[in-house]
């Protein structure tokens, strides 16, 4: 007898549909999976037969064979134990086959017969709307998630009995029907983070500077001597960032499904990410990959905040591959057999010490380094990374007496506030060049001023004479860079924005000079 | 054959260059040398086989016409010890170098030339300091050297650039290496409007060894030597130790008391060297027979508008960071911010390592 199931595989950000079919014919007891599946979908045939006993129903001894359709991508992950055993019920009679075709099946099995959480079940539900099915069966665990998929009827299970008897229907399983945005939007109170700026003494001018890279989405280098806050100040970063609205918290909240990563019971995540790895972290690690694809920190930082600490102490390799996603704001993985794309559209927010020793301008301690050393410490970003970061400040460190003077500062809230109305001038700013390139090839609006191209830059950072002089000055006189003039003209258009002004003014470029501190000629 | 070739053949072959001054007593002339056989190479100077045999086949495989284009193709001169116009001071001085290579218009009066040296880790404090100062002595017709290094050198060369005076970069490498690598730009204008000096052939990369050697040579060319920002163990204080042994002045500006930057010049100033505040201190220790100038190079105070100048009054020598700056004048980081940038450009102020600020 033949059975046949829909399921659902996840590849990259995109779900495939899988048709798994279930043939058994006599002969001598054997059970192949064929349509390349991966070592865990091999593995389930242990997990199905145990699961289909240990839940006192007949397993066939005969000759089974499972296809996944489409045979030729390659598939992966323990999501198909669930369709396969339903697929051999069916197969066998055990379960009447006129309720399936209704629904796309996926789970994991144990062995008792209870079905596991899996990941990527945002993806696969979405998938099964766009397939035109009613609903969709997967573990419990998962529910949530899969309810962010508007009128998909979402049935949740805990064990194989449980969807025998819903097939069979003699038992029923109230549906969780996947909200409307709408619902979602509502209920989508201001995220709450557990740290808020107000906590940060002093530092008035490293904030100001986080203030304006969050209102450009610029990336930013902090660089300072240990203990002065770098770390404190960027974990404080998302919690200003303009709130993210519902299709940004589902390509988030899709992330985290493929890396199966989300809190159990979560359906939404509607805070920004924060991702910090650790220095050692490999390529594959940062930017996504391994032998089964997985999202990179780098993706699991998309619409967030991506900290690296002790920057240039990162594998040279590692900050080489990072310069692509910064620009594109996605990854492509490629491989023999298939290509994957992960969004990345993070925020960089890197820390650095300004020597080896660390103490290099430090008001109290001598840096002990040589030049040569300072030099290579520094040099270990080149330049077209630092190209790719907007806004260096350095971060001192307060002194005993400096920090019981200070005053606490503005809460994140306030913040905010300012950031989302300099966001909002930027997207009246922008919306015309969507507008323009819809009809030809799809080219990507920007949202923000940190992605603005040179010619974006003729177009909308426009300076007035006394202010274009004044850029030309400080080039000359602090021996800038010529990659720090468009840097600065990025940096001061936000000022204005955050400002409230269509002009870019002088004192908006005197105050853009200020976040670019490693394109001075005498920094060292 | 021109009798400099010679002379480029020594210094192309180490063990010879080496040896310079001890064979030219030996054989009288660099023509002798560069025709000794090996018994005399042996016999004069003591060479093992090897290396006597080493530099004889290295003599055969020179060509010295090809040199010598080659050198003045670069645009470099070479200058022996017997020519007219080797500088005077130089040659008082104990081991003299026997040749020079020149690149640049020869200043002809060596005689009012001063040496500004100092730490390659230097303060932004430092840098403005032997800017300003350089400038100020090159007004003054007086001759920069020093020695094209990271920190004080520089800042040294590029403030006598600003002025007519005319300025010397003593290097440790053969004059078409650029070292530091940065100061590329400050090497073709040293080149253009003063000169470039070295006693190291052509291709010769910055050894360790060259730079003491560079030092007597910046020492002595000069009447006196400046040292500015000086930790315990620097290169500016052998130059002063070179200075004092061929009887050249030396002078110090002195610093902050806790810098470490302050430690060696403290010292020589202690050892009883001139104190320097200004160029009058240097015309008076040198008594040199010039009218002094009085620097000023600060824009006018009266142009700065209200907030500039409240910012301004906050400051002094003393870094301050820019949040100190911002509580006490009462503004925000930004206005802050914007206010000490503007202020930076219309050279007021300067910047120091961690964003702090100090008044020029």
């Amino acid at each position: 007898m033949l059975a046949r199931i829909e399921s659902g595989s996840a590849l990259g950000m995109e779900a495939l549909k899988v048709e798994v079919e279930v043939d058994i014919s006599p002969g001598l007891p054997t059970f192949n999976i064929v349509g390349l599946p991966d070592t865990a979908i091999q593995e389930s045939k242990e997990r199905v037969r145990a699961g289909i006993s240990n839940s006192e129903y007949k397993f066939p001894l005969r000759r089974i064979t499972v296809n996944l359709a489409p045979a030729d991508v390659r598939k992966e992950g323990p999501a198909f134990d669930l369709p396969i055993a339903v697929g051999v019920l069916i197969a066998t009679n055990q379960i009447s086959s006129t309720r399936v075709n209704q629904y796309s099946v996926f789970g994991e099995l144990s062995l008792t017969g209870e079905v596991r959480r899996i990941s990527g079940a945002l993806l696969m539900a979405f998938c099964a709307k766009e397939g035109d099915k009613k609903g969709v069966i997967l573990p419990a665990g998962n529910a949530a998630e899969a309810a962010l998929v508007e009128g998909l009827e979402i049935i949740p299970v805990t064990t194989l009995r449980e969807v025998v008897d819903f097939l069979n229907e003699t038992k029923s399983i109230s549906p969780l029907t996947g909200k409307s945005r709408k619902e979602f939007a509502s209920s989508f109170a201001l995220s709450e983070y557990e740290v808020d700026f107000s906590e940060v003494k002093g530092q008035d001018h490293a904030k100001r500077a986080l203030e304006v890279a969050a209102a450009g989405g610029h990336n930013v280098l902090m660089i300072g001597p240990p203990g002065s806050g770098k770390t404190m100040l960027a974990k404080r970063m998302p919690t200003i960032l303009p709130t993210l609205n519902i299709e940004e918290a589902i390509e988030v909240t899709k992330v985290y499904s493929v890396a199966g990563m989300l809190p159990p019971d979560t359906s939404l995540i509607s805070a920004r990410p924060f991702r910090a790895p650790h220095h050692t972290i490999s390529n594959a690690g940062l930017v996504g990959g391994g032998q089964y694809p997985r999202p990179g920190e780098i993706s699991l930082a998309h619409n967030g905040i991506l900290f690296l600490d002790e920057f240039p102490e990162f594998q040279k390799s590692a900050l080489q591959v990072l310069r692509q996603p910064l620009e594109d704001g996605h990854v492509t993985i490629s491989r023999a057999l298939t290509s994957l794309t992960y969004p990345a559209q993070f925020t960089l927010v890197a820390a650095m010490n300004s020597c080896p020793c660390g103490y290099l301008g430090d008001s109290v301690k001598e840096c002990v380094c040589t030049l040569g050393k300072i030099q290579q410490y520094q040099g270990k970003i080149s330049g077209p990374l630092l190209d790719r970061i907007d806004i260096h400040i350095e971060i001192p460190r307060l002194t005993k007496d400096e920090l019981t003077r200070s005053a606490f500062g503005e809460t994140s809230n306030i913040i905010r506030e300012r950031v989302q109305q300099a966001r909002e001038h930027q997207r009246e700013r922008f919306a015309c060049l969507q507008a323009r390139t819809k009809s030809k090839q799809p080219r990507r609006g920007i949202s923000c001023n940190a992605l603005m191209r040179s010619r974006h830059l003729r177009k909308f950072c426009e300076l007035s004479d006394p202010a274009l002089r004044f850029l030309e000055n400080a080039i000359e006189k602090l021996g800038l860079s010529a990659r720090a003039y468009d840097r600065v003209l990025k940096v001061s258009r936000t000022i204005a924005d955050l400002a409230g002004s269509e002009e870019i003014k002088l004192e908006h470029i005197a105050e853009a000079i200020q976040y670019r501190s490693l394109d001075r000629r005498s920094f060292v | 054959m021109l009798k400099e070739v010679y002379w480029l053949g020594l210094k192309l072959i180490p063990e010879l260059n080496n040896r310079l001054n001890r064979a030219l007593e030996c054989f009288g002339s660099p023509e002798n040398i560069w025709k000794a056989s090996i018994k005399e190479l042996r016999g004069e100077l003591g060479l093992s086989v090897d290396v006597a045999e080493g530099v004889i086949r290295q003599k055969n495989e020179l060509c010295l016409d090809r040199e010598l284009d080659k050198i003045r193709r670069a645009g470099v001169e070479l200058l022996t010890i017997s020519d007219p116009s080797y500088p005077g001071p130089l040659k008082e001085i104990h081991s003299p170098p026997p040749v020079l290579f020149i690149k640049g218009e020869l200043i002809k009066s060596y005689e009012v030339a001063v040496a500004i040296v100092g730490s390659r880790k230097a303060s932004s404090f430092g840098r403005t300091l032997a800017s300003e100062l350089a400038q100020n002595l090159s007004r003054c017709g007086i001759t920069i050297v020093s020695g094209v290094a990271r920190g004080i050198d520089s800042a040294a060369h590029r403030g006598a650039l600003k002025e007519e005076g005319g300025t010397v970069g003593v290097l440790g490498c053969g004059l078409d290496i650029v070292y530091p690598p940065e100061n590329k730009r400050l090497y073709l204008e040293i080149a253009e409007r003063g000169s470039l000096i070295s006693e190291q052939p052509l291709g010769m990369r910055a050894l360790p060894q060259h730079f003491p050697a560079r030092n007597r040579i910046i020492s002595g060319l000069s009447l006196g030597v400046i040292v500015i920002e000086a930790p315990q163990k620097s290169g500016a204080l052998i130059t002063a130790d070179f200075a004092l042994e061929q009887g050249r002045e030396v002078m110090a500006v002195p610093g902050n008391v806790k810098s470490s930057l302050s430690k060696g010049t403290h010292t020589l100033l202690k050892q009883g060297a001139c104190l320097v505040e200004s160029v009058d201190d240097v015309i008076e220790a040198l008594n040199l027979n010039l009218k002094s100038i009085k620097g000023g190079i600060s824009g006018k105070e009266e142009l700065l508008s209200a907030q500039e100048k409240a910012v301004l009054t906050v400051l002094d020598w003393e870094p301050r960071h820019i949040d100190a700056i911002a509580s006490e004048v009462g503004l925000t980081a930004s206005q802050v911010a914007s206010l000490l940038s503007v202020l930076e450009i219309k050279g007021f102020v300067k910047q120091d390592f961690g964003k702090r600020y100090l008044r020029i």
